[in-house]
């Protein structure tokens, strides 16, 4: 756990910061997602009205390394999780990794329409999942180790990465949104 | 498609923001060019809008599958064009919640946060 062992927070600290954090950063994402149907541009194209043809390059190389670190980190668990389903018997984690990433970019390449319906249903068996395994551990939850209140020096420092987890989807916010009509509320 | 995929085709640049600009834009667009599209079928018109006009004949096959795939399935074909005002229709402004809820609803923030890596 990062929260709790690399940094040393409590459960409570450590839930509390995740909240407020993702809060906090989530809002220029979700103000730049309303950007999109009133251009019907997709984010990086926009940034080109800012930096300019040839600048915004080093912005879509940066966006491209963050998003194949979430995309790499993404097929190693999820096909880890599809090796484990029976241990030794069924594909070995490297299969796994392959078909979700195969997967992935089947629906990746088809677009707007079928990402939103894809979406709008692959969460509840994920939904699922994590609620089940936090059943599974939930007798052992209560288990707490005793650590002091948070320090601000923790707490920003865990802040800090808990924005750079959300932020870096502001590259994309109104990509999502091109379709949608100029007239939605924002 | 309608006339925004092709002005926006020919301009790459001159971005086709809603009605106003169209009008603006049909001004600018060389008569030639219009010529040439309205001679094309369905496919030539939507061409453009993927590839550049010199590979057109030899991405033909190509194309007719990407169109046969776009027109039954739904697969979106635009490019880094943006979407003409006429065709920003969908109204599920829901969708994006649950896109986004789906995002984040997986493993990746558990092994990120709070996994045990």
């Amino acid at each position: 756990m990062v929260g709790t062992l690399s940094f040393g927070l409590g459960l409570r600290d450590a839930s509390l910061i995740i909240l407020f954090f993702t809060i906090l950063s989530t809002i220029p994402v979700a103000y730049m997602c309303t950007w999109g149907p009133k251009t019907g541009m997709r984010q990086l194209i926009i940034a080109r009205f800012v930096y300019g043809k040839y600048f915004v390059s080093l912005l879509i190389l940066l966006n491209l390394a963050t998003l194949t670190g979430f995309s790499v980190v993404d097929s190693v668990i999820g096909g880890q999780a599809l090796s484990a389903v029976k241990d030794g018997e069924t594909i070995n984690a490297t299969i796994g990794i392959v078909i979700i990433a195969l997967l992935s970019l089947l629906v990746s390449f088809c677009g707007f329409k079928i990402l939103h319906m894809y979406e709008k249903y692959a969460w509840v068996p994920a939904l699922l999942a994590i609620i089940i395994t936090t059943g599974c551990g939930g007798k052992q939850l209560k288990n707490q180790s005793e650590v002091e209140s948070a320090t601000p020096q923790q707490a920003l420092s865990f802040g800090g990465l808990v924005a750079s987890f959300m932020l870096p989807w502001a590259a994309l916010a109104s990509d999502f949104s091109t379709y949608m009509h100029p007239k939605a509320s924002s | 498609m309608a006339t925004g995929t092709l002005l926006a085709t020919h301009y790459p640049l001159a971005f086709n923001m809603g009605p106003a600009n169209a009008d603006v834009e049909s001004v600018h667009s060389a008569a030639g060019e219009q010529n040439v599209s309205k001679q094309d079928g369905g496919l030539e018109k939507r061409d453009g809008a993927v590839y550049t006009s010199n590979d057109k004949s030899r991405n033909s096959s190509l194309l007719s599958i990407l169109e046969t795939l776009e027109k039954r399935g739904g697969v979106e074909l635009r490019g880094c064009t943006p979407v003409p005002y006429e065709n920003r229709t969908v109204t599920q402004y829901w969708n994006i919640f649950s896109l986004w809820f789906c995002m984040s609803c997986n493993l990746l923030p558990y092994v990120t946060l709070l996994g045990n890596y």
